[in-house]
């Protein structure tokens, strides 16, 4: 009953956003044409790729002393709790200039397999972040600086929609069960 | 897999630690509180303001108020933005909120109880559909608790909002594209209790999941004396409270609360009135037929009541440890201190009503007041004087006294018994009644006591057992049998309680947790008491003590025989586990099973207890002289 009733609530919600410019509903096609990113493989990010996966999205940098870590530690746990075909994680950084994609490699494995560093040129990083109303801001520190950036976790559902924001600060075991209820809202 | 990323944690967490040193402090919330928080409802949340209302959308696009969308929870308000990204900022109040929805998983009284709402301060960008995102996120995961994201729909309706709750805001708007880039604002959560009042406000310094657990909690047991009803009561006393407001001082931002000088102005009242026709809840005053009051002796006996030369070194009175604006005991100290710093072994008891008292002391040594003088004069920890003759002589040489004695007492001169019989006179003019549950019990006016109290009434006398030793009769009350009993709370004493450490106070905030035989290397060992045994050498009688009586009980804090409780509360829970049980307890005590809100009606019932005139009688000792050495004549300062 419950599944049925989400099903038919997310549909409803999805009929009223078409037709209107909301950048909560994104879908691959979209994306593929709005910005390109390269992954901490080398190789350019294909969003095709996380078709039929839920992808816990987070954006965040390397040099990030607590928030960023936190939260990637949360995800990858919360990774290891999910079937691996299932799930992804995004860490989409907000501090191209540093992240190369040489910092990305030794950054995002290291949280876990599944996690995918993904960075850009600065004008890209812009796009992308815009498109999920992310907002960063570099911050002087001394010689070097910080960037101070929203950390909620995006959740994409196995179609590419925004589906849920998860506040700074959630468990592991809360983002399981998050992630499994929207497996199961789409089949 | 598992291993990596425990060691992973670890590893961060250093690193965290490293660069928070490096970089900045990162706000309290974030780490382990470090101190204990005092115990929920052991202190106050004085309402600060009424919450505002204003005009919101819920996620699901629909209007409503803000305050229905309080409802009749406690709640916490916190205003962000999703795009914040200020660690100290939005993060703070989200990770803080996020540690309250875990607790909630774990407790059904915080999951019924308390409901977060996250206000949104950026409509342009914040719609519904964006809040809907977030409250999808639980939706989702199925997660127990209320946390509610709502926003507004534009700037004009949020304005009012953000003025009623003095949320400012700043807004960084890129000059070119016009787009908003930041806002601004200083973080504040909020704490509305369930009649939608302002009861705290946190900042980053004080945001910490803990503290707002303990302050919810706090919250969602009712508060001694408050209800949600109006009533037509009559006044609480206004006037007692001790000097000096000790409330708040565990915590760090206690501000000294002194009780202006000039309020301390005294109103004489006729007390001869009082012995004559008792309040309403009271049966006509007990007097021996050798010692009936007049105006006389009882002003006598009550310039007596006040004079501090009647010590042996003149500091000491009878009201020094019977402090009238104090409920004539001590609120501040579990046993009395006399002369020299003296420790006494007992809590003192209230004068109010004790008149009616069949025995006097704890153990009822003592037949009557004119009798009873003698123990705190001559007791050496006390008002130590050496020997009735010496306080007779002093008497005597005081010219403020001259004649006052022999027109009380018909030619009498200071004598033992004239002594006695004056302060005996006053004390017994001590009488207060006509409290809201005389009006409601033998009165029958229905609406000066609440609901709780009512139930507190049932419970009084049915369940819990109380009336059985805290009487109340056909037309009168004095809420005690006069008998003696065996609690166990003696026992419990003599036996020596748990070796857990000992919390000690340096300032406000600042605590030592202090281990216990470090404390006893300086401490005075507490005295041995056995209660009516020592009166009568009888082993039956052992933690035997006398049933005080419950009128104005709310004013007499600390309570039973030695102090040992703070509250009221206390003092129902101890009754409600059964005491201290052991072969010797009294038969009529014996755990009673009741449920939070029950003991708490129990207390409000206590608090309807209180008699009209406590007032007036404080302002009547306001007015008293004050016998004083320097001047020796007993003129006031």
């Amino acid at each position: 009953m419950r599944r049925v009733r989400f099903w038919f609530f997310s549909s409803i919600v999805s009929i009223l956003m078409t037709g209107s410019v909301s950048s909560d509903r994104v879908v691959y096609s979209t994306i593929d044409d709005s910005f390109n990113l390269t992954a901490h493989t080398g190789k350019e990010f294909e969003f095709d790729s996380l078709k039929g996966k839920v992808a816990l999205l987070y954006f965040g940098f390397t040099y990030c002393p607590s928030i960023c870590p936190m939260e990637l530690t949360h995800i990858s746990q919360a990774l290891d709790a999910l079937p691996d075909d299932k799930v992804i994680g995004l860490f989409i950084t907000v501090d191209p200039e540093r992240d190369t994609v040489q910092k990305l490699s030794t950054y995002a494995p290291f949280f876990h397999a599944r996690i995918i560093g993904l960075t850009g040129a600065n004008k890209e990083i812009d796009k992308a972040a815009k498109l999920f109303n992310v907002s960063y801001r570099r911050i002087a520190q001394g010689d070097s600086y910080t960037v101070d950036h929203s950390s909620n976790i995006i959740v994409l559902n196995q179609l590419g929609e925004v589906k849920a924001l998860v506040p700074f600060g959630s468990n592991y075991e809360h983002l399981v069960k998050l992630v499994q209820g929207v497996l199961s809202d789409n089949g | 897999m598992r291993l990596i990323v425990g060691r992973l944690s670890f590893f961060f967490s250093l690193l965290w630690i490293a660069q928070v040193h490096a970089s900045g402090v990162l706000a309290p919330g974030y780490g382990p509180l470090e101190y204990d928080p005092p115990l929920p409802g052991s202190y106050q949340l004085p309402p600060i303001q009424k919450a505002a209302d204003g005009n919101i959308l819920d996620s699901d696009g629909n209007l409503a108020r803000l305050h229905d969308l309080f409802g009749d929870r406690v709640v916490l308000l916190s205003f962000m933005f999703s795009s914040c990204s200020d660690v100290n900022g939005c993060p703070l109040s989200s990770f803080v909120f996020q540690k309250i929805k875990t607790e909630i998983q774990n407790d059904l009284e915080l999951e019924n109880g308390v409901r977060l709402i996250s206000l949104s301060f950026d409509p342009e960008r914040d719609t519904p559909d964006r809040m809907q995102l977030y409250s999808n996120n639980f939706h989702y995961a199925n997660s127990r608790g209320d946390w509610r994201f709502v926003t507004t729909d534009s700037i004009d309706t949020l304005r009012p909002i953000l003025e009623g709750y003095g949320q400012e805001i700043e807004k960084f708007i890129d000059v070119e594209t016009g787009e908003t880039q930041d806002i601004s604002h200083l973080l504040k959560v909020y704490l509305i209790d369930q009649q939608s009042m302002i009861r705290n406000i946190y900042s980053v310094s004080f945001l910490h999941a803990d503290l707002l657990l303990n302050d919810v909690r706090s919250l969602l047991m009712p508060l001694e004396g408050q209800s949600v009803q109006k009533l037509n009561s009559p006044a609480v006393s206004k006037y007692s409270r001790p000097g000096d407001g000790k409330d708040g001082y565990e915590s760090s931002n206690y501000e000294t609360d002194s009780l202006a000088l000039a309020l301390r102005e005294g109103r004489p009242v006729n007390l001869y009135n009082l012995i004559e026709s008792p309040p309403l809840g009271l049966p006509p005053v007990p007097q021996p037929s050798g010692n009936i009051a007049t105006p006389k002796k009882i002003k006598l006996g009550r310039k007596l009541f006040f004079d501090r030369r009647l010590s042996i070194n003149d500091t000491f009175s009878c009201a020094m440890c019977h402090i009238p604006d104090q409920g004539f005991t001590s609120n501040e100290m579990a046993t009395a201190v006399g002369v020299e710093g003296r420790s006494v072994r007992r809590n003192s008891p209230t004068l109010y009503n004790i008149a009616y008292m069949d025995s006097l002391f704890y153990d009822a040594r003592e037949d009557n007041l004119e009798q009873q003088i003698w123990s705190p004069f001559l007791s050496r920890n006390e008002m130590a004087n050496p020997s009735i003759g010496y306080l007779l002589g002093k008497i005597r040489s005081f010219p403020d006294y001259d004649n006052l004695f022999e027109a009380a007492f018909k030619g009498r001169p200071v004598a033992m018994d004239t002594l006695g019989m004056a302060l005996a006179a006053y004390q017994r003019t001590l009488v207060s009644g006509n409290s809201a549950f005389d009006r409601w019990h033998f009165g029958g006016e229905d609406d000066v006591i609440t609901d709780e109290a009512k139930r507190g009434y049932d419970l009084f006398i049915g369940r819990a057992g109380c009336s059985n030793c805290h009487l109340i009769n056909e037309d009168h009350a004095l809420f005690t049998d006069n008998k003696l009993h065996n609690t166990g709370l003696g026992f419990e004493n003599s036996i020596g309680s748990g070796s857990g450490p000992v919390r000690v106070t340096l300032a406000p905030g600042v605590f030592l947790n202090v281990d216990p035989d470090i404390v006893n290397t300086v401490g005075e060992k507490p005295p041995a008491d056995l209660g009516r045994y020592e009166i009568t050498e009888d082993p039956a009688d052992r933690w035997k003590y006398r049933t005080p009586t419950l009128r104005n009980i709310a004013l007499t804090a600390p309570f039973m025989h030695n102090g040992r409780f703070s509250s009221l509360n206390e003092v129902v829970a101890f009754y409600n586990r059964g005491g201290v049980p052991h072969d010797l307890q009294s038969s009529l005590i014996r755990p009673l099973g009741l449920t939070v809100q029950e003991q708490n009606d129990l207390v409000a019932f206590m608090e309807t207890l209180t008699g009209d005139n406590a007032d007036a009688l404080v302002l009547d000792a306001f007015a008293a002289p004050v016998g004083d050495p320097i001047q020796n004549d007993g003129s006031v300062h």
